[in-house]
């Protein structure tokens, strides 16, 4: 049982501190320089945990969870990654959210892999849930 | 003898209050009214058009729901006599001091007894928490438009 218990935290320990984000995309024209490009800005983020993206046609929505420690300047920090994804995208609509919800929602979608015409109708309701204010 | 020598002599006599033992209870208690929270806003963004954002307002409505049913059926006063201030402060309490006030004035009747007297405790709530939350507000507008946060 202490064996177990050593070997969890040393686990637990090395997974904490593994500094990179975890990525997961979907591309509906699997451009996958164009993933590379984003998983790189995301993998520079110190502030980030986990990302998620979904390219459509000039459309970009990428969602990000914030480290617990860093929750206090969530919105500055969306801001920011949001400003550098638009430096780097310049031809594409960028829409980046920090909400817990709109990430599952998002991994809902990159999980399905669905065709052109159901990714258009869910990313369009996942912007307007995420304007929601009430 | 004199009020002084009287309360010192209350001293002596009363028993000790256990402050450690009365603050990790609270501290369990609210911990766990607020993990319980916690878990049903999560249950409202996965289940339910819910964002992160828009969670909180069904997630105090259910909490203070929940909190009414437990004092109706007496089990929140347990739970306050256990936890203290734990019970309290989060927004349950605010659903029990309503409902444990209608109980209270109950023979008193429905209009004069229990419409009377519902918000007898929780009106000073609604008082104070919509005044603090003007001040609040007024402070961070002023914060904006000076420039030091935005919103």
């Amino acid at each position: 049982m202490k064996k177990f218990w050593s070997i969890s935290c040393v686990l637990l320990l090395i997974g904490g501190c593994s500094a990179r984000p975890q990525v997961t995309s979907y591309h509906v024209e699997d451009n996958q320089q164009e993933i590379e490009k984003l998983e790189t800005v995301m993998a520079n983020q110190e502030k980030i945990s986990e990302g998620s993206a979904v390219f459509f046609n000039d459309e970009l929505v990428v969602t990000i969870q914030v480290k617990p420690l860093s929750k206090f300047s969530k919105e500055k920090i969306t801001k920011s990654f949001k400003k550098e994804v638009e430096s780097i995208f310049p031809d594409h609509k960028v829409f980046v959210s920090s909400d817990l919800k709109i990430s599952w929602e998002l991994n809902k979608i990159i999980e399905d892999q669905a065709d052109k015409k159901k990714v258009k109708k869910e990313l369009d309701e996942l912007q307007a849930l995420a304007k929601e204010e009430t | 003898m004199d009020a002084k020598a009287y309360q010192q002599t209350v001293e002596q006599l009363a028993p000790k209050r256990p402050v450690l033992r009365n603050c990790l209870a609270a501290f369990l208690t609210g911990g766990i009214i607020c993990g319980i929270g916690q878990i049903i806003s999560f249950i409202f963004m996965y289940f339910f058009p819910f964002t992160e954002r828009t969670s909180s307002n069904p997630t105090v409505a259910t909490m203070v729901f929940i909190a009414m049913v437990l004092t109706g059926l007496g089990i929140y006063k347990k739970i306050g006599q256990f936890g203290g201030a734990g019970s309290a402060v989060p927004v349950t309490g605010f659903g029990n001091a309503v409902i444990s006030a209608a109980i209270e004035h109950k023979s008193e009747g429905f209009i004069l007894g229990v419409g009377g007297n519902m918000f007898k405790l929780a009106g000073s709530v609604i008082v104070y928490g919509v005044f603090s939350a003007f001040v609040v507000a007024l402070i961070k507008t002023i914060l904006v438009q000076v420039g030091v946060i935005n919103w």
